[in-house]
C-alpha cells in the first residue's frame, strides 16, 4: 500500500496547457502516472502529450468519469475557482502546486472541500509521490528515481526541495518511502501533519514517518497532539528548520492578535517541545535522520 | 506588508470606521491650524511605540512644535522618523477595548477576537482565557452580523456599546475582506465622554500575495520594519522583475557578516543557514534561487552578492534540485564571479545536486584551476549542512591569514 496516490490513481490536470502543466504532465507520465485529462478554459480540443484538453472539470468528466484525483496547476488568481471546480465535481484527491495562493483564496477553498468532503494537500506542493507505483506534480523532476525508491517510510514535509532532499538521505542509508509528500508550507495548507499521520496511521506498508517543519504555525503542535492521543503510533523523526529564520525581524508574527492565537506555538523551540513530549525524536541535521530511524525501527 | 497607522487608518475611514481627526506632517512648519490638546505619534512600524516615547500628548502649540521637532529628530531601528500624526486628543470616558482579525492556523481561517481590556498589555491580559473571546469564522460565509453580536454579548458588552461596536466590527470585517489583509487589530478602541467610539490605532497587515486585486490602494514597497530597502537589496528585486523564468533575487536580505550566500531552495536555503549561524558562521546576506532560473539571473545575483566588501568567504548550498538545471545556473554563478573586483582570493565552497550536476563539476574545476578560485566542490554524497562546517573552518584559516 502507500497514501493518496498509487497505480489506481487517475489524474484531471487543471492548468494543463500552461508551462508548469505541461511539464507535470510530462513527468507524470513518464513516472508510469495515469494522466487522462487536461483542463484549460478556452484550450478545449488541443493536446498536451496526447492527453485531451476540455474546457471544463464537467466536459472531461463526463469523457473520463473515471478520474479519481486533480493536479491543479493554474496561476494563483485562478487557482481558488479551479479547486473548488474540482471539488464541486467530487473528486477526491485534489493536489495544489500553486505558489503564492492568497490566504483568503486558500482558506476559501481548504473550507470548501472539508464540506464536500474531498481531500486537498497544498497550496505550494511540490507534488506526491508512492515511488514505484505513480506521482502528482514536479516531486523527483525528470529523474525521481535519483532521491525515491518504494520502502516503507513516510515522508511529510513543508518544504519542496526538501521532500526530495530528505527522501535522498534516506534512501543513501537504505530507506526507500511508502509515499512522500510536500504538505506546502503556506499558513493555511488542505492537509496538515496531523491529517497525513493519520492516512499513514492506516498505512500497513509505512513503517515509520519523518516530518520537516519550519518556523511558524501550530501544524507541528497539532501533529504532536495526534501523536500523544495515540491516533499515530509508528515510530515519528522531525527535523525542524527555523534556527537562522529566528534571528531575523519577524515578517509573519500577526501582531498581538497572533501572540494571542499561538500562545507561545510557533516557535521552533516549541515545536521541538511539543513533539519531543509526545516521543517523536529530532534530527539536528537532516542527515541524522536515518541513523535515528535505525535505532528505532530496531526497537519495534 | 505592515501599514503605518496613518495609512491604516485611510482604510478605516473608507469603511466607516470612526477615526480621530488628525493630520499627517512631516515638518514642523506643518503644525499650525491644529486642534489642541492633541496627540502627537511618530509612523514607525514599531510596535511599542508608547513604552518608547514615540506618543506624545501635548496641551498647546509650544509643546506640540517641540515633540514635533524631538519625534523628527529621533531613529527607530535605525530608520529617521519622517512622519508624525497629529490627532486631536480624545478624553476616554471607561476603559480601552480592543478588536481584531487575524487567520488562525488550527482553525484553518479567519478568526475575531474581542475584549473589554485594550491597551497595550493585552498580550498579558490574554493569558486568562476569559479575557479575549474568539470566534471562528467560515471563509465561506464570512463575519455575519449575529456572529458579531454574539461574541461581542460573550465579551461582556450590552446596551449602546454593544450596537456600535457591532457596526465597528463589521466594518473592520469588511476592511479584512476587502484589502486582502492579514490582520486588522483596533488597539486602543476608545469611548469618548460624550460616548463615540474612536480606533485610536490602526495596525494592519496586508496579504502581499494578493497584490493583484488591491489595484487602486497601493503602498510603497518596505521591508517587514518598515525600512526601505537597501540600494542591493532594491538591486536583486530588479534582477526578478522582468523575466519570470525562476526566480532569483526575489530574497535578499542584507545582513553584517563576513561570507556571501548563494542559497537554492526555500527550505533547503534556511536548513544550511540553521547550520552555518549555529557554527558562528556569519552571513553578509541570505538569498535564495529556485525553479530553474536562467544563467543570467544568477550571474546578477552573484556580482550583487559577492560586490559586498570585506568578504572573507562565498557559499553556494544547496540541495539536489528538483528540475533546475544545475549546469546553466553553476556557469551564471562563474560568469558573474570573474566580474567581481578584485578578484575573490576567498575560499569559495560549493554544494549541489541536480540535473547535470556532474558535467557543472567538472566545468568547475576546469575554471578553478585555470582562473586561479579557490573552490571546494561538493556533490549530493556530502551532507549539505556539512559543508557549513567546511566553510566555516577555510574562513578562519583564510582570515589568520590575512591578519598576517
Amino acid at each position: 500500500m502507500s497514501i493518496l496516490v498509487d497505480k489506481s490513481t487517475k489524474v484531471l490536470v487543471q492548468g494543463a496547457t500552461g508551462k508548469e502543466g505541461q511539464r507535470a504532465i510530462k513527468q507524470m507520465l513518464a513516472y508510469g502516472t495515469n494522466v487522462l485529462v487536461g483542463v484549460t478554459p478556452g484550450k478545449g480540443g488541443q493536446e498536451v502529450e496526447s492527453v485531451p484538453i476540455f474546457n471544463s472539470v464537467e466536459e472531461a468528466l463526463n469523457k473520463f468519469p473515471d478520474v479519481n484525483t486533480s493536479f491543479i496547476a493554474v496561476p494563483k488568481q485562478a487557482s481558488k475557482d479551479a479547486i473548488v471546480e474540482s471539488a464541486a465535481h467530487k473528486i477526491g484527491l485534489i493536489n495544489v502546486l500553486t505558489e503564492h495562493m492568497p490566504i483568503a483564496d486558500a482558506a476559501y477553498a481548504v473550507a470548501f472541500s472539508k464540506d464536500t468532503g474531498v481531500k486537498m494537500v497544498g497550496p505550494s506542493s511540490i507534488g506526491i509521490i508512492s515511488p514505484g507505483k505513480a506521482k502528482l506534480g514536479s516531486i523527483g523532476g525528470d529523474n525521481p528515481d535519483f532521491s525515491f525508491f518504494p520502502g516503507n517510510i513516510g515522508v511529510i514535509s513543508k518544504s519542496g526541495g526538501m521532500a526530495s532532499e530528505v527522501s535522498f538521505i534516506l534512501k543513501k542509508s537504505g530507506y526507500g518511502q511508502s509515499t512522500v509528500i510536500g504538505m506546502g508550507g503556506d499558513m493555511i495548507v488542505g492537509s496538515t501533519f496531523a491529517d497525513l499521520l493519520l492516512e499513514f496511521e492506516e498505512d500497513r506498508e509505512t513503517a515509520a514517518v519523518v516530518l520537516f517543519g519550519e518556523v511558524g504555525g501550530s501544524y507541528e503542535e497539532k501533529a504532536a497532539e495526534v501523536i500523544k492521543s495515540k491516533k499515530f503510533t509508528k515510530p515519528a523523526v522531525a527535523f525542524i528548520s527555523g534556527i537562522f529564520a529566528e534571528t531575523m525581524p519577524s515578517g509573519t508574527a500577526l501582531g498581538h492578535a497572533g501572540a494571542i492565537i499561538e500562545a507561545g506555538k510557533g516557535s521552533r523551540e516549541g515545536k521541538i517541545k511539543a513533539l519531543e513530549a509526545a516521543g517523536v525524536k529530532i534530527a539536528e541535521v537532516p542527515d541524522d535522520l536515518p541513523a535515528i530511524l535505525k535505532k528505532l525501527l530496531s526497537k519495534g | 506588508m505592515r501599514l503605518y497607522e496613518y495609512e491604516g487608518k485611510e482604510l478605516f475611514e473608507k469603511e466607516e470606521i470612526p477615526v480621530p481627526k488628525g493630520k499627517l506632517v512631516s515638518s514642523v512648519l506643518d503644525v499650525d491650524g491644529i486642534e489642541l490638546p492633541a496627540i502627537a505619534k511618530a509612523q514607525t512600524l514599531s510596535g511599542k511605540r508608547g513604552r518608547d516615547g514615540l506618543i506624545v500628548p501635548c496641551k498647546n502649540e509650544t509643546e506640540l512644535k517641540s515633540a514635533v521637532k524631538n519625534l523628527l529628530s529621533k531613529k527607530v531601528a535605525g530608520q529617521k522618523i519622517d512622519k508624525i500624526l497629529i490627532e486631536k486628543f480624545l478624553f476616554e470616558k471607561s476603559s480601552e477595548f480592543y478588536l481584531a482579525i487575524t487567520y488562525d492556523t488550527s482553525s484553518r481561517g479567519p478568526v475575531a477576537l474581542v475584549s473589554k481590556k485594550g491597551g497595550v498589555e493585552i498580550e498579558e491580559l490574554a493569558k486568562d482565557r476569559d479575557t479575549v473571546k474568539k470566534i471562528t469564522i467560515n471563509p465561506i460565509i464570512g463575519l455575519q452580523p449575529w456572529m458579531a453580536r454574539q461574541i461581542l454579548s460573550t465579551a461582556g458588552f450590552s446596551g449602546l456599546h454593544f450596537l456600535s461596536l457591532t457596526k465597528i466590527l463589521l466594518s473592520l470585517w469588511k476592511v479584512f475582506e476587502k484589502y486582502d489583509a492579514r490582520l486588522v487589530e483596533v488597539n486602543p478602541l476608545i469611548e469618548t465622554e460624550d460616548e463615540e467610539f474612536y480606533a485610536a490605532d490602526a495596525k494592519i497587515i496586508l496579504d502581499d500575495d494578493a497584490d493583484f486585486r488591491r489595484g487602486e490602494v497601493g503602498f510603497p514597497p518596505r521591508d517587514v520594519l518598515g525600512r526601505k530597502l537597501t540600494e542591493s537589496e532594491m538591486a536583486a528585486k530588479g534582477i526578478d522583475k522582468n523575466d519570470h523564468r525562476g526566480s532569483a533575487g526575489s530574497t535578499y536580505i542584507e545582513l553584517d557578516g563576513d561570507i556571501g550566500v548563494i542559497a537554492a531552495g526555500g527550505g533547503g536555503s534556511l536548513v544550511n543557514m540553521d547550520a552555518l549561524v549555529a557554527l558562528g558562521g556569519r552571513p553578509a546576506n541570505y538569498t535564495e534561487h529556485s525553479g530553474n532560473p536562467p544563467r543570467e539571473k544568477l550571474k546578477k545575483l552573484t556580482e550583487l552578492v559577492l560586490s559586498k566588501k570585506g568578504l572573507n568567504g562565498c557559499w553556494f548550498v544547496g540541495a539536489t534540485a528538483n528540475f533546475t538545471d544545475i549546469y546553466e545556473t553553476l556557469e551564471g554563478f562563474v560568469e558573474g564571479l570573474r566580474n567581481v573586483k578584485p578578484k575573490p582570493t576567498y575560499p569559495i565552497v560549493i554544494r549541489r545536486g541536480g540535473p547535470r550536476y556532474e558535467e557543472a563539476f567538472e566545468m568547475l574545476r576546469n575554471v578553478g584551476k585555470k582562473e586561479g578560485f579557490d573552490f571546494h566542490i561538493f556533490g549530493p554524497e556530502t551532507p549539505m549542512t556539512s559543508t557549513a562546517k567546511t566553510l566555516v573552518t577555510l574562513v578562519n584559516k583564510y582570515k589568520k591569514l590575512k591578519e598576517r
